[in-house]
């Protein structure tokens, strides 16, 4: 049995050399005017205005926590799952299974928590507060 | 040990075909041939599927014809649309993040490739076969939304920036109860191996006289393939979960400022991923690559669920509308993570009992 990555390392080689040949491929065929209206980005066709480099809401980056959370979990719930069925068999339903239950019920009570101060939510403002209400 | 070399990884095989024996350079030179069938494969479903079946089906939905000028029912359209393409001038916007930008096209089309690696596509087409084969699969597929963000950042686009942040905000919402259903046909298979996986599902569920259904997940558990169904539109990003995208809204979303080259291999690493979603399907949810008929006409049942995969993608890009995004959010956190949690749960105490 030869090592697996190999053959997914010699993928990830043929991955990045069909796009890398296309680019090449590409630049022979294509041509180039740099003209100074065409590289102006694209607002629907009227003169860009402002830059993109903004600040934005991080409100709903709260989510991102949240996310980084459930992740941790889905690393640990993996291993569990992979041993589950005998593990039962071994120690029986109620050991196996009522600690993975107390941990996801931890989980669920803190999603329901960030789900009630609106986390779980695109935007969090009174504007949207009153929208959704009506 | 004949069966043994049947499941045998592709490169295994193709090392006793070659002449170079099985030291590093053979196993390299077989790796190499071996990843590039796999690849060769995958592309060329992917110039079926872009430039000529996405028409063809949007065509039938709205009652047109689409391609038919180009040889039979229209398929020479593919080599047309790829010099087309190719031979467009590639503009650069002003004020773009030069090498995030260049990148970005690379890094989609690479990584959605790369996930076919680990697939058993039947006709003894599997490349690798590493333990950790599903996660694998699921990691590799989330180094999309990385491209995803350096395209939107980069473009120096509002609509860009607008579509990066959305796609982010999508693949939040999405990831976890896509791994979480996964999770829930690891507690039956009990490995994450894929050609274990697909093992599993070979035996008889129910036997009705002569017709006999093989126990793939989907008959087991119909409401988590339901449930893997819709999270998959989300990461392939198909309606009514389009929103990253989303043309009537934001343009074209991230792929806003990319043109020639840049846009093909975008679009090549969304259709890519929109099959390597297929297959995952395939592989937890429809036996892989069993069907009736001998076991070497494999690689035929599994492309044909692929593209059953691919066309309900396209029915539902054609029929459904758009959620916005704040729905998306909603949909995804408060629906499908609970959804997700329960049928874990559900999962383990029936697995636990019968067990």
């Amino acid at each position: 049995m030869s090592d697996p990555w190999i053959a997914v390392g010699a993928l990830a080689f043929v991955g990045l050399a069909i796009p890398v040949s296309m680019i090449a491929v590409s630049s022979l065929l294509r041509p180039s005017v740099p003209e100074q209206g065409k590289r102006a980005v694209y607002e629907s066709g009227e003169v860009p205005t402002g830059d993109t480099r903004i600040r934005f809401n991080i409100q709903y980056y709260m989510v991102a926590l949240l996310f980084v959370v459930f992740d941790i979990e889905t690393v640990l719930v993996f291993p569990w799952a992979l041993i589950y069925s005998d593990a039962v068999a071994e120690f029986g339903l109620v050991r196996v299974l009522g600690p993975m239950l107390v941990f996801l019920v931890v989980l669920v009570i803190g999603l329901g928590w960030a789900w009630r101060n609106g986390a779980v939510r695109w935007i969090k403002s009174d504007r949207a507060e009153i929208k959704s209400q009506l | 040990m004949g069966l043994a070399i049947q499941g045998a990884p592709l490169p295994e095989r193709i090392v006793e075909l070659l002449p170079f024996g099985s030291g590093p350079l053979g196993t390299a030179i077989a790796a190499l041939v071996g990843a590039a069938i796999v690849g060769t494969l995958m592309m060329t479903m992917t110039a079926v599927a872009g430039p000529w079946a996405k028409r063809k089906v949007t065509a039938a939905f709205t009652d047109r014809y689409a391609v038919n000028r180009l040889g039979p029912f229209g398929l020479f359209i593919i080599v047309a649309d790829a010099v087309r393409l190719l031979s467009k001038e590639l503009i650069v916007p002003d004020g773009v993040d030069r090498p995030a930008w260049d990148l970005a096209p690379v890094v989609l089309a690479a990584s959605a490739l790369l996930g076919f690696a680990v697939i058993p596509m039947g006709s003894g087409i599997h490349l690798a076969d590493p333990e950790v084969g599903l996660v694998y699969v699921f990691a590799i597929a989330s180094i999309a939304s990385v491209g995803l963000v350096m395209a939107g950042y980069a473009s120096n686009n509002k609509f860009s920036l607008l579509g990066g942040l959305r796609a982010v905000a999508q693949n939040l919402a999405y990831e976890i109860p896509l791994v979480l259903i996964a999770v829930s046909v690891v507690l039956f298979t009990g490995s994450l191996q894929m050609s274990e996986i697909v093992a599993a599902q070979a035996e008889p569920l129910v036997t009705l006289g002569a017709v006999s259904i093989p126990a793939w997940y989907a008959f087991v558990n119909p409401f988590a393939f339901v449930l893997f169904l819709i999270a998959n539109l989300m990461e392939v990003g198909r309606n009514p979960f389009d929103i990253p995208e989303a043309p009537t809204e934001i343009v074209a979303g991230y792929q806003t400022e990319y043109s020639s080259v840049y846009f093909v291999l975008i679009y090549l690493g969304e259709f890519l991923h929109i099959f390597l979603g297929g297959a995952v399907i395939a592989t937890l949810f429809l036996g892989g690559p069993a069907g009736p008929g001998p076991e070497s006409i494999g690689l035929v049942w599994f492309l044909v669920k692929i593209w059953a995969v691919y066309l309900f993608t396209q029915w539902a890009r054609s029929a459904l509308p758009r959620l916005r995004i704040d729905q998306l959010i909603e949909v995804g956190w408060k629906g499908m993570l609970v959804l997700a949690l329960a049928n874990l749960v559900l999962t383990a105490v029936i697995v636990g009992v019968i067990a």
